[in-house]
């Protein structure tokens, strides 16, 4: 999608205004991956389905928006002492949307903030259609975690 | 798929619905992102996910999100897909292996123009109990005609 990497470390990471995420959509490769993936055959999703088009699965919009976001455009930098976990997912989908529709998307680094002694980032995303038609949010709170080594459900402050 | 009015009254539970987390599908949810490029996703490789404190790999949030998705899907029919909204907190890493049940419970159902709006608690729980990802729902249910 032509997007810049920006790798960070949290530190580093800044709350940006709205920004152009530039154009988008959902292949049937990708669309048909993720449903063989959560092993959700309902039958919406199934080429030829609808006259309309085939619908988008929704867990296929959220990881193409993570992997936009997280990956292309805001890229936090993980060290090997860290983990960055999902903590929270907010989606909305305003209407249906089909495989191959073409989307513009917006997105920023909506907050940053320190918590109970963890780091915290919340992204967001709007979808929409190029006449401007809003089609699918998506928020999105990850936490990076310092103390990964110590196993699942161990905390620690950070110390840094 | 017409709902049945019955169950969009408060404290209806919606049918459950159980999902194993293979990795095969874990890697085939995960691989698009950049860190499966670089060997480093805590999602597809075990030897990673374990370097990093975990003891096998760690299912993706978006993955019990996608859950609820089809959850409140199955049950109100293509109508969710105008007008939804899933919020998920994962409170616990899910990991390979793990059965996850997916449940939603309507809480109050509001009339709007057109229609009404139902607002559920769901949920998703792995085999031994353990409440792994909570969150509300809403759907948009058109008028009966």
């Amino acid at each position: 999608m032509g997007l810049r990497v920006r790798w960070k470390d949290w530190e580093d990471v800044t709350i940006t205004d709205w920004e152009d995420a530039g154009d988008f959509e959902v292949s049937r490769e990708f669309n048909e991956a993720i449903c063989a993936a959560l092993k959700d055959d309902s039958p919406w999703y199934r080429a030829g389905s609808s006259p309309e088009g085939t619908l988008v699965h929704p867990g296929a919009l959220a990881q193409a928006a993570l992997v936009l976001m997280v990956d292309e455009q805001y890229g936090m930098e993980e060290k090997p002492d860290q983990a960055t976990l999902h903590a929270q997912q907010d989606s909305i989908i305003y209407r249906p949307l089909r495989v191959g529709e073409k989307l513009r998307v917006r997105s920023r680094v909506a907050d940053k903030y320190e918590r109970r002694g963890k780091k915290w980032v919340v992204y967001e995303a709007h979808f929409a259609t190029p006449q401007g038609e809003p089609v699918y949010f998506y928020r999105q709170v990850r936490m990076l975690r310092d103390d990964s080594e110590r196993g699942v459900g161990r905390t620690r402050p950070v110390s840094r | 798929m017409p709902i049945d009015s019955c169950q969009v009254v408060p404290g209806f539970e919606l049918p459950p619905i159980q999902k194993t987390l293979k990795l095969q599908n874990m890697i085939a949810f995960s691989r698009w992102a950049h860190d499966y490029d670089t060997g480093e996703s805590v999602h597809c490789f075990p030897e990673v996910a374990r370097r990093k404190g975990f003891p096998r790999a760690i299912a993706q949030g978006l993955m019990s999100h996608g859950y609820l998705s089809e959850l409140i899907a199955v049950h109100f029919g293509e109508q969710v897909f105008a007008g939804s909204r899933v919020q998920a907190k994962f409170i616990k890493p899910t990991l390979e292996g793990d059965t996850l049940t997916a449940t939603g419970v309507v809480d109050r159902v509001e009339p709007i123009a057109g229609g009404k709006r139902v607002y559920l608690s769901v949920a998703c729980k792995t085999q031994r109990g353990e409440l792994v990802t909570v969150g509300q729902a809403e759907v948009t249910l058109p008028q009966a005609p």
